[in-house]
């Protein structure tokens, strides 16, 4: 194999072309000793990433233009066997959901405000010489917690010692957002296991709006490699249910940066050829980066201490590579020994997740999709249509320029029997819960408060209420 | 590239206006962008993706669905852009002034300039698979080409725009 032929086969690998197993043998030969070959797939790595982690290209919308001029073409035609073209149509914003209603009624803000990071918003930064530093990255992440309404990207995920016979695992991880609340999330399991029975790590979550679904192997023993394939649906799920939450860390690490605290900044860096801030923080602190490994599927175990290193790109604040290492102390030696794991060097990584692209394009039509099925579970958040909410609900039908959005009925979990009815407001990734409830007396919020709370102005003096960041 | 919704399609042949504009809503940005990257500068891509659907739509009959729609829609946009790229080169000529193409803000800097350093044979299969994500048949319809031939000049291009972006960033010059 000359590097020629070499760095042709890797050029179609690249672009998702299959090689038969004997040419991409001979080529992973080949590329195991070539510096050449390896300088090439490096080089073009590094040009992939410049094309597509770039800031989606704004898009001008034409067509009024271009339906006026295929409407004065058709106009034109001699033959009229075509029906003659409507005017052309001008784009509204669809009306408010929910009617303007008096003053606010006793109430309680539960809701979430996630970061976002849509290009050319006051928290883009340019990249300059200054130095950066913790507070300049929380600040920008925090403040770019609007106005992000679509979202595509596609990371890759390798996983050191997953089992003694599978060494690395590969997996590709794609991301679709598209406001509010629909969320995709796929896993694609690309690893060599010793044979056809071991169960790949395929998994696929959806959430849309009132509904998600789950598929993937269902977690198995430890030891235990072929795991049966199971689906979950869900009905009637809570307008931005906690327990089906976005998975906006992905997109923009916002509940792993928000309040900053164990977070250390590293310095300035370059990833995968963009600008980058690099960071430092705990595992447990970072977990909200990491939801692939807690909506099911088969993974390594992380210990809470390990290190956590996240490049964010330096202008926009998507995370452009996240790596776990392992800590070097003599517990983790203790839980590596537990967990049969053989001993890892903190210097080498256990996970690392890189993206390969992001744009900030909008999901094609049917992404969020989620197939009929005759055994879906009910969470039973029965869904109150906005201008059928209870007598004396009150909520106004924007909230600190956040449209209403969706109301539902559900249970209060602090209290057996206890119902309450919540409006929800959003806009882009953001977005705010007001519930209320007939039988609180006490003058304090009722129900969880997220640690990311923060008090709001209540509408009325009388009204307490309460908002919180997540 | 997703495919259109072949009810859409076969109303708009029919001449159903309500469904050719649907077909502009899917397509515009693809169009807009492909435009853009072919000929770096943002008002030329706009009049070619007007005059590409203005084309698509007077020849929408004669789409036999041998290629897909995307591929045919594309391949009009090319050939607009290189209408348009002409008419600008005579236009230049005839001044005998030379003005600089408005280059994407977006993109970054050493990136448009090595993209406008290697030749259209490179150029365009770079754009057709790397950045718009299609596949060597898709491109192969859309340059009229084999898919052996895409092939090697996509490896090509590779080899030419990584030595031209790693010259961009050496020299600093930008």
């Amino acid at each position: 194999m000359n590097c020629r032929r070499a760095q042709a086969a890797l050029s179609e690998r690249m672009d998702g072309e299959h090689l038969s197993s004997r040419l991409a043998g001979a080529v992973d030969t080949h590329l195991a000793r070539c510096s050449r070959c390896s300088a090439f797939v490096r080089d073009a790595e590094r040009l992939r990433a410049a094309v597509r982690i770039t800031p989606a290209m704004a898009v001008p919308d034409l067509v009024e233009p271009i339906m006026a001029a295929v409407a004065r073409e058709a106009h034109a035609r001699p033959a009229p066997e075509r029906p003659r073209l409507a005017p052309v149509r001008t784009l509204r914003r669809p009306p408010p959901l929910l009617p303007r209603l008096g003053p606010a009624a006793a109430g309680l803000l539960a809701g979430a405000v996630v970061g976002s990071f849509l290009v050319g918003g006051p928290w883009h930064r340019p990249v300059g010489e200054a130095p950066i530093a913790l507070a300049d990255v929380t600040r920008g992440v925090v403040a770019a917690a609007s106005g992000l309404d679509a979202y595509r990207a596609r990371f890759s995920v390798v996983e050191r010692n997953f089992d003694p016979r599978v060494r690395f695992r590969e997996l590709t991880l794609n991301v679709w957002f598209r406001a509010p609340e629909r969320f995709r999330m796929d896993v694609s399991d690309h690893t060599s296991y010793p044979s056809r029975d071991w169960t790949p790590n395929d998994l696929s979550l959806v959430v849309n709006r009132s509904r998600w679904s789950l598929d993937g192997p269902t977690a198995c023993p430890a030891g235990i490699h072929s795991c049966p394939e199971a689906r979950t649906v869900v009905l009637n799920r809570a307008p931005f249910s906690s327990a089906t939450p976005v998975q906006t860390d992905l997109m923009v690490p916002f509940g792993t940066i928000a309040g900053g605290q164990r977070i250390r900044l590293l310095g300035q860096t370059r990833v995968l050829g963009r600008p980058a801030v690099e960071l430092e923080l705990p595992f447990q602190r970072a977990t909200p980066l990491f939801p692939f490994l807690r909506v099911g599927g088969q993974w390594r175990p992380f210990f809470a201490a390990d290190r956590v290193v996240l490049s964010l790109d330096a202008a926009t604040w998507f995370p452009l590579r996240f790596e776990v290492f392992p800590s070097p102390s003599e517990a983790r030696d203790q839980w590596e020994l537990r967990f049969g794991l053989p001993d890892e060097a903190s210097d080498e990584p256990v996970l690392t997740v890189d993206a390969l692209e992001v744009a900030t394009r909008v999901p094609p039509a049917g992404t969020f999709a989620i197939p009929a099925t005759g055994h879906a579970q009910d969470e039973a958040a029965h869904p109150v249509a906005l201008d059928e909410l209870p007598k004396g609900f009150a909520g106004p039908d924007q909230l600190d320029g956040l449209d209403a959005y969706r109301a539902a009925r559900t249970h209060v979990a602090e209290r057996a029997g206890a119902e309450q009815t919540v409006v929800t407001y959003a806009q882009g990734l953001t977005w705010v819960k007001v519930a209320e409830t007939h039988d609180w007396e006490r003058n304090e919020p009722y129900g969880s408060v997220d640690r990311h709370a923060e008090e709001v102005e209540a509408a009325s003096p009388s009204t307490p209420k309460r908002a919180s960041c997540t | 590239m997703q495919d259109p919704d072949p009810r859409t399609l076969a109303r708009a042949r029919d001449g159903d206006p309500g469904a050719f504009e649907d077909l502009v809503r899917l397509y515009q940005a693809d169009v807009y962008r492909f435009a853009c990257y072919l000929t770096r500068d943002r008002t030329l891509a706009e009049d070619i993706t007007q005059e590409a659907f203005l084309r698509a739509f007077r020849f929408l009959g004669t789409f036999r669905g041998e290629s897909r729609f995307s591929s045919w829609l594309l391949r009009i946009t090319r050939n607009c852009g290189m209408d348009a790229l002409r008419a600008r080169q005579r236009g230049m000529e005839d001044r005998h002034t030379v003005p600089a193409p408005a280059a994407d803000p977006t993109v970054r800097a050493e990136l448009d300039h090595a993209l406008g350093s290697v030749t259209d044979e490179h150029r365009e299969p770079f754009l057709l698979i790397e950045v718009l994500g299609l596949s060597y048949q898709e491109a192969a319809d859309i340059l009229q080409l084999k898919v052996g031939t895409v092939k090697s000049r996509m490896h090509r291009a590779r080899i030419a725009l990584s030595r031209a972006l790693i010259d961009e960033e050496e020299t600093g010059e930008l």
